[in-house]
C-alpha cells in the first residue's frame, strides 16, 4: 500500500520490462508468456528509462523540464501520462532504492522514421519459438505440425548450440521462447534448455501432451525455476482422447501430468483442440479442469492442416452456438475456481479471423523466428521443412545474420505490389492494409494450391479464385 | 537521483537532436502486426 502522496513516489520500471530501439519507434514490452508490444516515440521513451526508482515523481517532473527544456506544467502532464498509459510496467514505491538504470536516456534521443509503406518489420526478432523435435509419440487427428514418429531419426540442435542461440536472444533483448514439438518434453534436456533460457532472460514456455512426463522429470523442471506448464488435453472421455490421439492410454497420462506439475506447486494451464468430435463435451471438461485447480483453460477451434485435412472435423455453426451458450453458464463458476477461460464468445468473434479485415499479419517475418530441430529457420511452423520458407540455419549462423538473410529478403519482396501484376490485388484499393500490412498468409496458400505461389490473393480475399475451408464447416 | 551532469548530457543531446517533449513515435502501433501463429495460442474471441 502506498502511503505517500502520488508526487512523493518513486517510479521504477518493473524487472521485466525492456525497451528497444528500432527505426520507427522504441518498443516496449515485458518478458514473458504473452508479451504486449507498444510502440512509443522517443520523449516517452527518455522518460521510461529515467524511471529506475532514484527521483520521486515531482523530481522527475523537474529533470523532464530541465532536459527537454519546457515547462513544468508540460512536463507534468508528459510524466502523469507515460505513469498512466504504463501503469502496468511501472513499480511505484515509498521509498527511494538505489539507482539501478538499466537503460541510458541517451539511446533514445533520436529522430524515428515514418515507413514508407509495405511491411513493418522489427530489426531483430522480439520471440523465438524452437521446435525442440518433430517427433511425437501421439497422431493426433487434428495435428496441424509436420511430425514425425518417436523412434524415427532426426538430427537436432545439441545444447551447446541451443545456449549460444539463447545468449543471442538474451542480448537482443527477446521476450520469449516458446520450446516447441512434436512433443517436446521427448528431448530429455529439456529441463537444460529451459534453464539456459532462464539464465539469459528469455522467457521459456511449453506445452506437452503429458506422454513422457514422470515424477522425477516434473521435478527436474520445477527445479531449474520453470513456473508454469501447459498441458493438452481434449475430453473428459478416455475412450474419445485415446480416440483423438490415435493412442491408447494418452488421456491417462495427460490428466496424470496435470497433477503432477500442480502438485510441484506450477502454474498449470491448459488446451483444448475444439473439434467436432469432442465440442459437446468441452464445457464440462472445463469445469472440471478448473476444479482441479488449472489457472487457465484456452478453448482453441480446430483450424486447418495442411499434412492431415480433414473437413469433417470442423464443427458447425449450430455447434458452436451450442458450445458459446453452455459455455456461458458455466463461466462463472469456472472464475469462481480460479481459472481464466479463453473461448469462443461469439459466432462473430469466432468468425472474424476468416476475414482480412479480421485475421492478424504474419508475426513470422515480421516480429517472431521460428527454428526447426536443426537449427534451419521458416517463416511458420505450420509449413513444417517446406524449403520455400526456409531463410536461415541457425546451426551455422547467427540470428540476426538469419532474420537478414537474402532468402527473408526475397520472401518479403512477394509482399511488394509489383508482384500481383495480374492479379486483383494489383489495383485493389485495399492493398497496403492487407498485403501490405503482412496479412497474405502462405500457410493459406499452400493449404489452397498445394505450393507457395507468388502474387494471388490470399484465399480468405473474396477475389481469391480458390476457397479454402476453416474454423467452421 | 540522476546527476546534475547527465542532465546536462541529456539536454545537450535533446536539443541536437530537435526533439520535443510532445514528439510522437514514429509509427502507430496498430500498424504492427502483434503475432506469430505458433507463439500465441489462438485467441478465439
Amino acid at each position: 500500500m502506498n502511503k505517500n502522496p502520488p508526487s512523493l513516489l518513486f517510479p521504477c520500471l518493473r524487472k521485466e520490462v525492456r525497451l528497444r530501439k528500432e527505426e520507427f519507434g522504441v518498443v516496449i514490452y515485458e518478458v514473458g508468456e504473452r508479451p504486449e508490444f507498444r510502440i512509443v516515440g522517443p520523449p516517452k521513451a527518455v522518460i521510461l528509462s529515467l524511471m529506475d526508482g532514484s527521483a520521486n515523481v515531482k523530481e522527475l517532473i523537474e529533470a523532464v523540464a530541465y532536459v527537454f527544456n519546457s515547462s513544468v506544467e508540460e512536463a507534468e502532464e508528459a510524466v502523469n501520462s507515460v505513469l498512466n498509459e504504463f501503469s502496468d510496467l511501472i513499480e511505484l514505491r515509498n521509498e527511494k532504492i538505489p539507482p539501478q538504470r538499466r537503460y541510458n536516456p541517451q539511446d533514445f534521443i533520436y529522430k524515428p522514421k515514418k515507413p514508407k509503406g509495405g511491411l513493418i518489420r522489427y530489426k531483430a526478432p522480439l520471440r523465438l519459438a524452437l521446435i525442440l523435435t518433430r517427433r511425437c509419440p501421439l497422431d493426433c487427428i487434428y495435428c496441424y505440425a509436420d511430425k514425425i514418429n518417436a523412434s524415427d531419426p532426426e538430427k537436432t540442435l545439441g545444447l551447446k548450440r541451443i545456449k549460444e542461440i539463447f545468449e543471442e536472444a538474451g542480448s537482443l533483448g527477446m521476450s520469449d521462447v516458446y520450446l516447441a514439438g512434436g512433443e517436446p518434453l521427448l528431448r530429455k534436456d529439456f529441463p537444460e534448455i529451459a534453464k539456459i533460457a532462464l539464465d539469459v532472460g528469455v522467457y521459456p514456455h511449453t506445452s506437452t501432451k503429458g506422454w513422457p512426463v514422470t515424477e522425477e522429470l516434473v521435478r527436474r523442471i520445477a527445479d531449474v525455476g520453470m513456473d508454469a506448464m501447459q498441458v493438452s488435453i481434449d475430453a473428459l472421455d478416455p475412450k474419445l482422447q485415446d480416440m483423438l490421439t490415435q493412442r491408447v492410454g494418452s488421456h491417462e497420462r495427460m490428466v496424470r501430468a496435470i497433477r503432477l506439475f500442480l502438485k510441484e506447486g506450477l502454474k498449470v494451464s491448459t488446451n483444448t483442440v475444439i473439434c467436432s468430435l469432442n465440442i459437446s463435451g468441452v464445457p464440462k471438461l472445463a469445469k472440471w479442469l478448473s476444479e482441479q485447480g488449472v489457472s487457465e483453460i484456452n478453448l482453441s477451434p480446430y483450424s486447418l492442416s495442411i499434412y492431415k485435412p480433414r473437413d469433417d472435423l470442423f464443427p458447425t455453426i449450430k455447434q458452436y452456438e451450442q458450445l458459446i451458450s453452455e459455455l456461458d453458464e458455466i463461466e462463472e463458476e469456472v472464475m469462481e475456481n480460479g481459472a481464466v477461460l479463453h473461448r469462443p464468445k461469439s459466432i462473430e468473434g469466432l468468425l472474424s479471423g476468416l476475414s482480412i479485415e479480421g485475421a492478424p499479419g504474419c508475426g513470422g517475418i515480421t516480429l517472431g523466428m521460428i527454428i526447426l530441430p536443426d537449427g534451419r529457420v521458416t517463416i511458420c511452423e505450420r509449413l513444417g521443412v517446406n524449403p520455400d520458407f526456409i531463410y536461415g540455419d541457425l546451426s551455422k549462423q547467427s540470428i540476426v545474420e538469419a532474420w537478414n538473410s537474402s532468402r527473408i529478403n526475397e520472401i518479403l519482396a512477394t509482399f511488394e505490389r509489383e508482384k500481383f501484376k495480374g492479379s486483383p490485388c494489383y489495383s485493389c484499393e485495399a492493398f497496403e492494409r492487407c498485403v501490405g500490412a503482412g496479412k497474405l498468409c502462405y500457410f493459406r496458400i499452400v493449404a489452397a494450391y498445394g505450393k507457395m505461389k507468388v502474387g494471388v490473393p490470399d484465399p480468405l480475399c473474396p477475389m481469391s479464385p480458390v476457397k479454402i475451408k476453416d474454423v467452421v464447416r | 537521483m540522476i546527476t546534475k551532469e547527465e542532465l546536462d548530457r541529456i539536454r545537450r543531446g535533446i536539443i541536437a537532436a530537435g526533439l520535443k517533449l510532445n514528439d510522437g513515435g514514429g509509427v502507430d502501433v496498430t500498424d504492427v502486426c502483434p503475432v506469430a501463429c505458433i507463439i500465441i495460442k489462438y485467441s478465439p474471441d
